[in-house]
């Protein structure tokens, strides 16, 4: 009876703690919005006693330096880290269409990465459309002769420039990818319906 | 007249759902099924304003009477929206029915054919487009659709060669579905469905789109062939066209591991949803990864696809089969081959892995991710040279467990003892161990059952830096702290 006491006081007690600190690094990202985000984003979105693929060794946490604006140069800086020591730490990243690196390197090269040290790489990038984007990277370590790659996303939501709303020259937002086209939701059948390849021989 | 006239054309699953529009409030509706004057089915309960009944009725025709609870049917008059429009001055009830089909049968023609979808396989740790072979979708839901009205006509489950032969309506236009669902009555239901598109039925509940291939509609006045091929979208550099194929894979390696069990236990499986998107990315659900009550798998182009990576579906049904047949005491959370874990992760995370390569009978873990699908991640369970190696590491789970069922027998690995004694642990004695699961309590308990083999498992557990193992606590372990810390013992005594 004391253990399910002891047990149930220390529940409530984590809950009231991990509310506490949800609300304070809610409270702190609000304070430097809408540019400064920082997180590595596989530990936020699942469920607490989520039970996970493993990965590669390597995490990324990012920042958006400075304010997103249509056409005008962003800096986002990357952090990696691995939790092992690496013979080798290789960077590369594609962007989605609306998004520019006007000739920027697109791989960077670690010789070496040591447990815990971290390693930082700025991208330029330029919004060419409003819109929600993504830019793609993937991290590739290698230990003991091995390969391991892990990809990331970094969001990047650019808002219409006041200009554009007043001349209505707004770029539209990119179509969905083409690969989604031909799924139809049927909600009425509680389906997604996907065509087939037919043949009757 | 508050009687609606159900014709079963075939055995099917048949829902009504009733619920109270207006009028008298609470309501408490009824349902009552007749064949022949007899009843034969009923839902009565006493909840307020709705009920529900599902029930399987062989083919014929029956009665429903939807009634009021408290006032006679010849009050009660309804608002039925399927079949007929009735009003009520105490209460307008509202029933919706589903799986009657308004096709006539009569004189039906047969469609038969063969049904598959395009598998790309790997090279290396990415996937290699140049490498797609069609493979015989197995033991989905088929379905002849009435098109008129979306009802199923006739269902079946697709043989080993992907095979089907269905009753359709002659001269009335339909066409045959093929739903990413394994279905057979209690003993499993396997469903693959978009988690991004979600409705919900009357109570709230989330109602998840099952992903569906779909023919063209046609009409036949005689027996014809139909074969149906799920592409898999990719157009060269890019996929361009839907990925039809990509539920049916995930599909398929639900069907080896649920096989898997099948062939050592005669067990029913509770129903799981499998949620997959083409949406689904790292920045939005994290990683592939299962909840304890569903799998959600990434499905994102150039970021991480794992539709194709058969290992890591396996894994996280493997959590499945650990949470609901066995028992798991991981507190979850991301991990890596060479991280030193919390003793229950670690056997968890181990045993998905090794369970992965038991499965597909491939030592082999590909996850690919990357622009292209062209990165990876690669696991070797037979290469025992673990990073960090002890009772803290998932490698030196998976290595151990692997090679207690492996038939490659090499350096100090002398054991093939195959699947069903790894099973009958994790179902039997390690779901009541007092421990918590972890290696320690899966040897101890697999050594109890395999005496015999005791001494061979020891010189495995000794190559990763485990100490002999004699209780589920792991007291005789002595030596292997993780890192610089001092984690002995494992268990303190008070």
């Amino acid at each position: 009876m004391k253990m399910q006491n002891l047990f149930l006081f220390l529940s409530i007690g984590l809950l009231l703690s991990c509310n506490q600190q949800a609300q304070t690094q809610a409270n702190a990202q609000a304070k430097v919005q809408p540019h400064n985000q920082a997180k590595d984003i596989s530990k936020q979105r699942q469920h607490v006693h989520a039970v996970t693929k493993p990965h590669a060794s390597i995490f990324m946490d990012y920042e958006i330096v400075n304010p997103v604006e249509l056409n005008r140069m962003l800096d986002i800086k990357l952090t990696f880290m691995s939790k092992r020591n690496t013979d080798m730490l290789s960077v590369e990243y594609s962007l989605d269409a609306g998004l520019s690196a006007n000739g920027e390197p697109r791989q960077f090269e670690f010789k070496q990465l040591a447990k815990g040290e971290t390693k930082s790489i700025v991208l330029k990038v330029m919004p060419e459309q409003a819109g929600e984007f993504s830019i793609n990277v993937y991290a590739s370590i290698e230990i003991n002769g091995k390969n391991q790659s892990r990809a990331f996303i970094v969001p990047i939501s650019v808002p219409q420039s006041a200009n554009s709303i007043q001349s209505q020259a707004v770029t539209e937002k990119p179509q969905g990818n083409a690969a989604n086209k031909g799924m139809r939701f049927m909600p009425e059948q509680n389906v997604i319906s996907m065509p087939a390849n037919e043949s009757s021989n | 007249m508050r009687f609606i006239k159900l014709n079963i054309i075939s055995s099917s699953v048949v829902s009504i759902r009733v619920t109270r529009t207006s009028g008298l409030n609470p309501a408490d509706p009824d349902i009552y099924i007749y064949k022949n004057g007899e009843q034969v089915q009923k839902a009565d309960n006493t909840g307020a304003n709705a009920e529900f009944l599902s029930t399987t009725l062989p083919a014929g025709n029956y009665v429903v009477e939807i009634k009021e609870y408290g006032y006679s049917s010849s009050n009660a008059k309804l608002t039925l929206n399927t079949f007929q429009q009735k009003t009520s001055n105490s209460v307008q009830l509202q029933a919706t029915a589903a799986a009657v089909s308004s096709c006539t049968p009569g004189n039906d023609s047969i469609v038969s054919g063969n049904l598959t979808f395009d598998r790309v396989y790997h090279a290396g740790t990415a996937l290699n487009y140049s490498d797609i072979r069609p493979l015989p979708i197995q033991q989905a839901l088929v379905e002849v659709i009435c098109n008129s009205d979306g009802h199923v006509y006739s269902s079946m489950s697709s043989g080993s060669a992907g095979d089907y032969a269905l009753s359709f309506p002659k001269n009335q236009a339909s066409f045959v579905r093929v739903k990413a669902q394994m279905r057979n009555g209690a003993a499993w239901n396997f469903s693959v469905v978009d988690n991004n598109n979600t409705v919900f039925d009357i109570d709230g509940n989330p109602l998840k789109p099952v992903y569906a291939m779909d023919g063209d509609f046609f009409t036949v006045s005689t027996d014809q062939t139909k074969n149906l091929h799920a592409p898999s979208g990719w157009g060269g550099s890019s996929y361009s066209s839907p990925r039809v194929a990509g539920p049916f894979a995930i599909l398929d390696s639900v069907r080896k591991a649920k096989d898997k069990i099948l062939s050592v236990a005669n067990v029913n499986f509770p129903a799981l949803n499998l949620n997959w998107s083409v949406d689904n990315s790292t920045a939005s659900i994290g990683g592939s990864f299962y909840d304890g009550t569903e799998i959600f798998l990434l499905g994102k182009e150039n970021n991480d696809t794992d539709e194709y990576d058969e290992h890591v579906i396996i894994h996280e049904w493997g959590h499945y089969f650990e949470a609901k047949f066995s028992r798991t005491d991981s507190i979850g959370g991301p991990h890596s081959g060479g991280d030193i874990l919390d003793i229950r992760v670690a056997f968890g995370e181990g045993f998905g892995n090794a369970f992965s390569a038991m499965v597909t009978d491939d030592q082999f873990y590909i996850d690919t991710v990357g622009r292209q699908q062209d990165y990876g991640l690669f696991i070797d369970m037979e290469d025992n040279n673990c990073t960090n190696a002890g009772w803290y590491s998932e490698c030196s789970v998976q290595s151990i467990l692997y090679d207690i069922y492996d038939s490659s027998n090499e350096n100090l690995d002398s054991l093939t003892l195959g699947f069903s004694g790894i099973y009958n642990i994790l179902v039997g004695t390690q779901k009541d161990t007092e421990a918590m699961t972890s290696i320690f309590s899966f040897i101890k308990l697999f050594k109890d059952q395999n005496a015999s083999s005791s001494n061979a498992i020891d010189l495995l557990l000794n190559a990763q830096g485990i100490d002999s193992v004699s209780d589920v606590y792991g007291s005789t372990q002595t030596t292997s702290n993780p890192g610089a810390t001092n984690q002995l013992p494992i268990y303190q005594n008070y």
